[in-house]
C-alpha cells in the first residue's frame, strides 16, 4: 500500500472513503455494533456478546461498551461530514481513535484477567488497538508535515 | 499478581487515565486547528508543492546523471580518438614495412633471377592487415 490517497478524477463521494479507508471504517463499524451489544449486556442478564468477559465486573461493560460506540461514530463522522474542514475531521478522528484505543486495550486487558489463556481474543483487542493508535500517529504526522509545508509556502510568499 | 494489577479498578482508572489523555491530546489538536488551520484546499494546495519539490528533486537527480552520462562519454570518445592516432600510426609503420618489402623482392628478383619468391604472400598478407586496421 503505497499510498492509500483518493485517486479519483470526481468530487470525493462516500464509495471513495470506503476505497480510501476499508480498514478504519470497518474497524470503526466493527466497533459500534462491538460496543452496543456490550452496552445492551450491561441491562440485560444472561446476555453475554464474549464468553471471555463473562468474569468482568458489571461496572466496567457499560462505559467499555460505551467508549467503543463513542469512537467509532466519532470515526465515522469525521469521515462522512461533509461540512467540516480536514483539520477539524482529523482532531475529531484522533480523539475517537484514542477512544478506540482505549476501549480495545481495556476488553483485552479484562480478557486477560478473566482468562488469559484466550490468546486469540486479547490478541485481536490488542492488534486493533494497536492499528487505531498508529493510524492516530499517521494523521497526527501528516497533519504536522501540511502545516510546516504551509508555513513555508506562507514565508516564501 | 495478574489479577490484582488487572482489578476491575485498575482497569477503570486506566480507563479513565485514557478519556483524560485523550481529551487533552483533543484539545491541544483543536487549538493547533485555530491557530494554523487545514482546509481541503490546503491540503492539496501543499500536497501538489510537496510532489512539485518531489519532481524537482527528480529531475536534479536526473540532470545530475546525465552530466555523469557525459563525463564517461567523453572519456570513452578521448579513448576511441587515442585508438585512431595508434592505429595511424600503426598503418605507416605497416605501409613503411611493405616498401622495405618490396625493395627486397625487388633486389632479390635483381641478384638471384628464378627464384621463388615466398615474399609476395607476404605483400598479400600486409595488404590483407591493413585493410583489416
Amino acid at each position: 500500500m503505497p499510498d492509500r490517497g483518493y485517486l479519483v478524477d470526481h468530487p470525493i463521494a462516500g464509495r471513495d472513503h470506503w476505497l480510501a479507508h476499508p480498514f478504519e471504517l470497518i474497524l470503526a463499524a466493527w466497533s459500534i455494533v462491538f460496543g452496543t451489544l456490550l452496552a445492551i449486556s450491561a441491562f440485560v442478564p444472561g446476555f453475554n456478546p464474549s464468553p471471555s468477559l463473562e468474569n468482568l465486573h458489571p461496572s466496567l461493560t457499560l462505559p467499555i461498551g460505551l467508549l467503543y460506540v463513542a469512537g467509532g461514530i466519532g470515526t465515522h463522522w469525521s469521515y462522512w461530514c461533509t461540512s467540516i474542514d480536514l483539520g477539524t475531521a482529523w482532531t475529531v478522528e484522533r480523539l475517537s481513535l484514542l477512544l478506540l484505543v482505549a476501549s480495545w486495550t481495556a476488553y483485552a486487558l479484562a480478557v486477560i484477567a478473566a482468562s488469559p489463556d484466550r490468546i486469540v481474543q486479547w490478541g485481536n483487542g490488542l492488534t486493533i488497538a494497536s492499528a487505531c493508535f498508529w493510524r492516530w500517529v499517521t494523521i497526527g504526522r501528516r497533519a504536522k508535515s501540511l502545516r510546516s509545508i504551509q508555513r513555508e509556502m506562507r514565508e516564501g510568499a | 499478581m495478574l489479577d490484582s494489577l488487572l482489578s476491575a479498578g485498575n482497569i477503570t482508572a486506566a480507563i479513565i487515565a485514557a478519556i483524560v489523555g485523550a481529551i487533552v491530546l483533543w484539545r491541544r489538536d483543536r487549538r493547533e486547528q485555530r491557530t494554523e488551520p487545514i482546509t481541503e484546499s490546503t491540503a492539496i494546495l501543499a500536497q501538489q508543492k510537496q510532489l512539485a519539490d518531489m519532481a524537482l528533486e527528480m529531475a536534479e537527480a536526473a540532470h545530475k546523471e546525465t552530466e555523469r552520462n557525459r563525463a564517461d562519454l567523453l572519456k570513452v570518445r578521448s579513448e576511441v580518438d587515442a585508438l585512431k592516432v595508434e592505429r595511424a600510426r600503426d598503418k605507416t609503420v605497416i605501409r613503411r614495412l611493405l616498401d622495405h618489402i618490396r625493395i627486397l623482392e625487388h633486389l632479390i628478383a635483381e641478384r638471384l633471377p628464378g627464384t621463388d619468391l615466398p615474399t609476395l604472400d607476404a605483400d598479400i598478407h600486409v595488404e590483407e592487415l591493413l585493410r583489416e586496421t
